[in-house]
């Protein structure tokens, strides 16, 4: 096609789009079209750029995307969205965003933590994952979250840190503690607390001390090595082997100590004396109570039920369980299910706090009743009636809610909005709206938290309860248990186009720990 | 009646549509390129392919099957005397439009060349076209605020606008779309 003669069509498509064509030159549109393939070509591309643009979301974000720089580029962070949550927030979200297809969910949940360590750094004996705050002794290097080390000492003042060996043993160890990795399978231990859980399949794992050595036998146990040189050995399950070294080191007399079981070994002496279990001691640093083992994972959803879709825990909508009106619809007053489980699907074994808020009255305010989760047990998964997916049609106020009790971290949050179905009586009055949210460490409100624009989520691959709905990503830090994680979202007037009607709902929220410590990831997900 | 295999049914249902939705709305607009009427037309769309979706043959691509119904509602709509179009294409030119439909890929593809190419533009620029596609009034109130005449400002975004579908060509080419 001449240039002239596409300078002309693209005029005329012009006023087309703006509406002022006239029949002439309608009828010379026709022409062309009728005799130019290229045209027809030009021309249905244009037309379907100019629904998205008059659609309104691929300029918001656009717009926004270029005031903001706000980091919430879809692509950039989807892939390694999908690497970070490698275990059971894999079969939830790498599927909200572009991962495997649902039925690869066994692959998803197969992952077992250790398969969590990226594997093409297994050269290291073991993985390091810091659990909390630690002070590293004066002649640590300090180390990081999944550094890999090799034949070395660890030394810190305090704090707990884990040790993954590559063998598959994990030792938790509390510091004031200084301990030297051998191997794989081995490690020294001059002083500190420790748990080691060696299960039978993965082979023996061996702690040595100066006088005494511990070999698992399929267990989980527990030591402290006072600076003296006393050892005391706690069996949590299973059973072990002690053996008590001579002085050229060589182990003389062997012991069976089976669960339930404590000894104590004193500097001098030749002989184990018992000594009262006390399996409670260590229960802190047993691996299953280590709630940094596993990525923190938040999940909120609203409809009045939550259940499994395949194999998985998820939102009623995934789960099929919504009403036939919450399908295409959020729930006029539903019930809101808070759930504080890992990404192992264990249940969180820490409190959070939650407060929820709504604007009534163009106030808005929190209902500071916090819903308080009670531990490691199942009671902690509850249905609280909260005003966050109430829809009003005439209302339009904000609501939100904040969160308080989660560790130091980065977190991952994923607003989901509304449904952006046309629904049949009600039309597509969601998406057309604008909704905006802050999302935000501390006490944020509308005037200090930095303000997000909703875009819709239309991936083949999302989440069926996820996909069409409007959403927020974004990335958040934490400093520590006392800082609140805010979460508002609100109809946003200005721009969204008359006639008003539909507020602002959150339908699904999702709090992601990213555990990956390392810049590039941190430069993709953040701001 | 089996509320689970409805509830699943509904959550295909809603997956597949909203995979096709703005492909659907792209061959509409070709065929009456008017929003409004193609809002009404995806609109009773959507309420056949949920009357129908049992028959739809999953192990086969959703967007065709979806496009027959698009065209069954334009046709309705070209044909309708209750509805009077502005202007209506004629035969030989609708016939040759309704052939250029284009494989749910193709959709996709347009999708990210758009993305890119309005990374592209300048602030101005997206900001211009944002006030178009949105608020006409906001052009006259800024063609006063800047002195100029409404007929500069259109020309701008027309001009705007070109550079956009030039650049959207090219990439569509590139990536053997064209």
């Amino acid at each position: 096609m001449k240039n002239e003669s596409r300078t002309r069509l693209e005029e005329l498509l012009g006023m087309l789009s703006d509406d002022s064509i006239t029949e002439k030159e309608f009828n010379e549109l026709d022409e062309i079209l009728r005799d130019h393939p290229e045209a027809r070509r030009i021309y249905c591309d244009y037309l379907a750029v100019d629904d998205r643009l008059a659609s309104g979301e691929v300029l918001f974000e656009e717009v926004e995307r270029a005031k903001a720089r706000t980091g919430l580029a879809i692509r950039d962070w989807r892939p390694w969205a999908a690497a970070a949550a490698l275990v059971f927030i894999g079969v939830l979200l790498s599927h909200v965003f572009r991962g495997q297809p649902f039925d690869s969910s066994e692959t998803a949940r197969s992952s077992s933590p250790e398969n969590a360590v990226p594997a093409e750094n297994n050269e290291g004996l073991a993985v390091l994952r810091l659990v909390g705050d630690v002070r590293w002794s004066a002649s640590q290097r300090p180390l990081r979250h999944f550094d890999e080390l090799q034949d070395e000492w660890i030394r810190l003042e305090q704090g707990v840190v884990q040790l993954a060996f590559l063998n598959g043993a994990k030792l938790s160890l509390e510091g004031p503690a200084a301990l030297r990795i051998i191997s794989e399978e081995e490690c020294f231990v001059e002083k500190g607390k420790l748990v080691v859980l060696a299960p039978a399949q993965i082979g023996h794992f061996k702690v040595n001390t100066r006088m005494s050595e511990v070999v698992d036998l399929g267990t989980e146990f527990a030591m402290v090595v006072s600076e003296d040189g006393a050892v005391d050995v706690h069996v949590l399950e299973g059973e072990v082997e002690i053996g008590i070294k001579g002085a050229d080191a060589k182990v003389v007399v062997r012991e069976r100590l089976g669960e339930a079981e404590a000894v104590r070994l004193e500097p001098g002496q030749s002989g184990i004396a018992p000594m009262v279990f006390n399996g409670l001691a260590f229960e802190s640093l047993r691996a299953v109570s280590l709630w940094r083992e596993q990525p923190l994972r938040i999940q909120f959803d609203c409809g009045s039920k939550a259940g499994t879709y395949q194999g998985a825990e998820a939102p009623a909508q995934a789960a099929g369980l919504m009403d036939q009106r919450e399908v295409f619809w959020n729930p006029i007053n539903g019930d809101q299910a808070g759930v504080f489980i890992m990404s192992d699907g264990t249940i969180a074994p820490y409190k959070i706090e939650i407060d929820y808020g709504r604007q009534e009255k163009g106030r808005f305010s929190w209902d500071r009743q916090p819903h308080l989760s009670k531990g490691a047990v199942s009671a902690t998964r509850g249905v609280f009636d909260t005003p966050l997916c109430r829809d009003y049609l005439g209302g339009g106020g904000a609501v939100g809610l904040r969160l308080r009790g989660m560790p130091k971290g980065t977190y991952r949050v994923f607003l989901v909005g509304r449904s952006v179905l046309d629904h049949e009586k009600w039309g597509n009055f969601l998406v057309s709206k604008a909704h905006r949210a802050v999302i935000a460490a501390g006490e944020a409100d509308w005037d200090s938290g930095e303000v997000f624009y909703h875009e819709v989520l239309s991936d083949p691959d999302a989440a069926i309860w996820v996909n069409g709905q409007t959403h927020v990503v974004t990335d958040v830090e934490i400093t520590g248990p006392d800082q609140y994680l805010t979460i508002l979202t609100a109809k946003d007037r200005e721009r969204s186009p008359k006639p008003g009607g539909g507020n602002s709902v959150i339908s699904a929220i999702q709090i992601i720990e990213l555990r990956e410590h390392d810049n590039s990831n941190q430069e993709k997900g953040g701001k | 009646m089996n509320t689970m295999e409805d509830n699943e049914r509904q959550i295909q249902f809603t997956q597949q549509f909203s995979q096709s939705e703005r492909a659907m709305r792209a061959f509409a607009c070709s065929l009456i390129p008017n929003r409004e009427d193609v809002n009404d037309i995806i609109q009773e769309t959507l309420k056949e392919l949920w009357r129908k979706f049992d028959k739809f043959d999953p192990a086969r691509p959703f967007l065709p099957w979806a496009n027959r119904f698009v065209y069954r509602q334009v046709l309705i709509h070209r044909r309708s005397t209750a509805i009077r179009l502005k202007y209506t294409f004629s035969e030989e030119t609708f016939r040759r439009l309704v052939e250029e439909q284009s494989p749910l890929e193709r959709d996709v593809a347009l999708s990210e060349a758009l993305d890119k190419c309005l990374h592209r533009l300048d602030d101005d620029e997206r900001e211009l076209l944002n006030l178009r596609y949105f608020t006409k009034e906001s052009i006259n109130e800024m063609a006063t605020r800047e002195g100029l005449s409404v007929d500069v400002l259109y020309k701008r975004i027309q001009r705007i606008r070109e550079v956009l579908q030039r650049c959207i060509s090219k990439r569509m080419g590139r990536e053997g779309w064209a």
